[in-house]
C-alpha cells in the first residue's frame, strides 16, 4: 500500500510496510521515511526514518502498547501471565529506553502478592518484581534501558499509591536484535486472593 | 464471553492463544482464561 501526500510544491510518497517486511535501514538514504502498520495496537500506526543504519520512530518515541482491559488472576497460587507485549526485533536500539507503567488492584487475604515483569517471555528474566501483603490499589512503574548495547539492559522501578511495594529490579542480557516479549505476571500465596492488572502503558524512546 | 485454555511455561500459566483485542476484561480462574467482550456482564471482581 502506498500513501501519497502533497507537501509544499512536490509530491512525497511514503511507502507502507509491516515491521517484518520493511526494507533494510542501510539500503536507503538517511532521512528516508516509511509508514509501519501492525506494529502498534490498532488503530495506532507509526512512521520511521533511517539514519542509514537503523530505523528510528518519527518523533523519536512511540506509544508502543497500552491497554485498560482489566486482567485478573484468582483461584491459584501459581504465577500467571496477565499481559504480553511483543517487542519486535530492533524496536529497541543500543541506547533506547522503555517506560513501563502498570496499575493494579487486589483483594482477599493478607498473604503475600508478587508482581513480576519479565523480559523474554514467561520463562524470561525477571527485570522487576514487587511484593505487598495487603489488598490495595497501586501503581508500579519501571524504566528498562539498553546500556549502549543490544544485549545488555538494566531496569529501575518505583511504586506508589496507598501502599509501598517492595520493589527489586534487575539487569538483563537479552538480545534486542531478536523479538523479545515483555510479560506482566501476578502471583499470590493464597488462592482466595485476586490480583488485577487494571491497565498498562509501554513507551519506547529512541 | 469466550474461554482460552492455559498452558504452563517454566511454571507460569499463560494463554495458549492471543487475547482478543476487543476484550473488556479477562479473568484467569486457576484453570483457564475467561474473556469478557462487549455485551457481556462483567464479573463482580472487575471494577467499573
Amino acid at each position: 500500500m502506498i500513501i501519497a501526500s502533497r507537501l509544499g510544491d512536490g509530491l512525497t510518497v511514503i511507502p507502507s510496510y509491516t515491521w517484518a517486511t520493511k526494507p533494510s535501514a542501510s539500503a536507503l538514504p538517511a532521512g528516508y521515511k516509511i509508514r509501519v502498520t501492525g506494529l502498534l495496537p490498532s488503530p495506532l500506526e507509526q512512521y520511521f526514518y533511517t539514519d542509514g543504519t537503523n530505523w528510528y520512530p518519527d518523533g523519536n518515541q512511540i506509544t508502543y502498547a497500552r491497554s485498560a482491559t482489566s486482567s485478573t488472576t484468582t483461584g491459584t497460587t501459581s504465577e500467571v501471565v496477565l499481559a504480553t507485549i511483543p517487542v519486535k526485533a530492533l524496536v529497541m536500539l543500543h541506547n533506547s529506553q522503555c517506560n513501563i507503567s502498570t496499575a493494579w488492584s487486589s483483594s482477599g487475604t493478607a498473604g503475600t502478592r508478587t508482581i513480576r515483569v519479565r523480559l523474554g517471555g514467561a520463562a524470561g528474566t525477571v527485570i522487576c518484581a514487587g511484593t505487598l501483603t495487603a489488598s490495595a490499589l497501586h501503581i508500579m512503574n519501571m524504566r528498562l534501558a539498553c546500556r549502549n548495547s543490544l544485549s545488555s539492559q538494566y531496569t529501575r522501578a518505583e511504586s506508589f499509591i496507598n501502599v509501598t511495594l517492595s520493589v527489586v529490579a534487575a539487569a538483563s542480557v537479552l538480545d534486542m536484535s531478536a523479538d523479545q516479549d515483555i510479560v506482566i505476571t501476578a502471583q499470590s500465596t493464597s488462592a482466595a486472593d485476586s490480583m488485577t492488572l487494571e491497565s498498562y502503558l509501554v513507551e519506547v524512546f529512541a | 464471553m469466550i474461554t482460552i485454555a492455559a498452558e504452563i511455561q517454566n511454571g507460569v500459566f499463560k494463554p495458549e492463544s492471543d487475547i482478543p483485542s476487543d476484550a473488556r476484561a479477562v479473568v484467569f480462574n486457576g484453570v483457564e482464561y475467561i474473556v469478557y467482550q462487549e455485551g457481556d456482564n462483567l464479573p463482580d471482581i472487575v471494577e467499573g
